[in-house]
């Protein structure tokens, strides 16, 4: 009988975000879509990169929030897209943090791209084998795919 | 006559939901987020809302079924006590 399977599992999550929707969200609500939506790290990358760079964090938050399961209760802010050295980095606070380490989620990895209308993120996380969030399937002595 | 908080709901829907459907072709029930509205809309729903009855959605409210109907959103408003939004009066 084979042991139960404990590698990690990749969990991944991605999102499209329009650009358009960020600049004119912007004009419509100012500071106040600005302060509920982005930290003041990412408010400074839109300072310099524009609402691409915002698009793109905000895309990204999704895309982390797919990968904890839920958005439900948590603060987009409790997302934070920081940057180090030349790369983007997920900061969880708050419910979020708390949903990422109860379903045993690792370190989030992000990727952002956007072209002159769209901005994508990727989010990517291992999950602690020792908290399995989908029953293990049952070994099978020959699989279907063996040549 | 004074415009309904349903008829101010879908107004609000119509400039910022960017939705894939005209607003007044939706009932009360249906699924905004089936009709094309993005998360991202979600939130300057949320903003239009706050705006145009001085408020502010708690962090508990920030679900995505808050925002999933028209019926929804005016269930929110109704906790969060603004006049006429409740069915009764809806």
């Amino acid at each position: 009988m084979r042991a139960p399977i404990t590698a990690p599992r990749a969990r991944t999550g991605c999102d499209l975000q329009r650009i358009d929707d960020v600049t004119d969200a912007i004009r419509d609500f100012g500071d106040r879509y600005l302060d509920r939506v982005y930290t003041p790290v990412e408010q400074e990358a839109g300072r310099l990169g524009g609402a691409a760079s915002l698009a793109a964090r905000f895309a990204a938050k999704e895309a982390v929030l797919k990968v904890i399961g839920t958005a439900d209760g948590v603060d987009p802010r409790e997302v934070e897209i920081a940057t180090a050295a030349g790369r983007p980095v997920v900061h969880l606070s708050g419910l979020a943090a708390t949903l990422a380490a109860a379903a045993g989620i690792g370190p989030i990895d992000v990727s952002l791209s956007h072209t002159g209308d769209c901005a994508l993120a990727v989010a990517v996380a291992l999950t602690d084998p020792a908290q399995p969030t989908e029953p293990t399937p049952a070994p099978t002595t020959e699989p279907r795919d063996a040549p | 006559m004074t415009q309904s908080v349903t008829d101010t709901i879908r107004g609000l829907l119509a400039e910022h939901a960017r939705l894939g459907v005209d607003v007044s072709s939706l009932s009360d029930t249906d699924d905004l987020y089936g009709a094309g509205m993005t998360s991202h809309a979600s939130v300057t729903v949320m903003l239009a809302c706050e705006d145009e009855w001085d408020l502010e959605f708690p962090q508990q409210m920030l679900k995505k079924s808050t925002f999933a109907s028209i019926a929804n959103i005016r269930d929110a408003l109704s906790e969060l006590g603004v006049d006429g939004a409740s069915v009764a009066s809806a």
